[in-house]
């Protein structure tokens, strides 16, 4: 279905209460996770809005959980301990209205030597906004008439 | 997104982010009892505290019991392995069926008692 770049507004998701178990910034996996979630959403044919006047869709949400896990422990026990974790929440409103909610829970627990948990992390920051992008799409074919 | 009471100016905790607090404050090694008396604190209805902090600790236990059952299943495998071909010509030591199995036992034990 061809969303005819229908105009959408991605607010950055909410850090305020975000859970984070991380000893570096992880604000660059966030940043990360709201680029790809805007790219992607543009490939599946909306166009972001960059006027004052509002959008039709909005999309908002939170950023639940940011855990790096432990590198030990992924070397050791890789699918059981020690994976890294990104949690997102949101919802999309459509003309205002609320359509429907969102939730990507994205995990981690091999890589080389255990993996570097930023690089994991990034990885399901990725993973977790095309998984949101899904949704959204879902969201926006059932609210079509 | 259901977002749950709280007292003060913060945005209110949404039922993901409450869950997700209490399993940090829980992991940490803080008891049950101060965690509710925390979330409670914040403005949290206290039954409503008492159970989700019940819920989240018994899937806590049950994920920690997991890995106990797995890796120690995997250990013990590794040392009946070993001792049965010990004697033969082929046998060696399976160390790293032995070790992994015995970090996640160590591990999830650790864990286990740490959660009142």
């Amino acid at each position: 279905m061809d969303f005819e770049r229908r105009p959408f507004r991605l607010q950055a998701f909410s850090t305020a209460n975000t859970v984070v178990k991380a000893k570096f910034d992880t604000s660059e996996i966030i940043n990360l996770f709201h680029e790809t979630l805007n790219s992607q959403l543009e490939k599946k044919g909306l166009a972001q809005h960059k006027g004052e006047s509002g959008a039709q869709i909005i999309i908002r949400g939170n950023v639940v959980s940011v855990d790096e896990g432990n590198r030990w422990l992924r070397y050791f026990l890789t699918f059981l301990g020690g994976k890294t974790v990104f949690e997102v929440e949101g919802e999309v409103l459509v003309n205002g209205v609320p359509a429907g909610e969102l939730h990507s829970v994205k995990k981690s627990g091999i890589g080389v030597f255990g993996g570097n948990s930023q690089g994991l992390l990034k990885n399901n920051a990725r993973a977790a906004a095309k998984d949101i992008t899904g949704q959204v799409i879902q969201v926006l074919r059932k609210s079509q008439p | 997104m259901s977002f749950e009471s709280q007292k003060g100016n913060a945005p209110p905790l949404t039922h993901r982010q409450l869950l997700a607090y209490i399993e940090k404050k829980l992991n940490e090694g803080i008891d049950s009892q101060s965690v509710i008396l925390d979330i409670t604190a914040k403005g949290f209805d206290p039954a409503k505290a008492q159970n989700v902090v019940k819920e989240v600790l018994n899937s806590q236990r049950k994920k920690y019991w997991k890995i106990f059952g797995i890796s120690g299943g995997f250990g013990l495998f590794g040392l009946i392995v070993t001792l049965a071909t010990l004697e033969s010509e082929s046998g060696y030591i399976w160390y790293g069926a032995i070790l992994c199995g015995l970090i996640g036992v160590i591990y999830s034990l650790t864990k286990l008692v740490k959660l009142r």
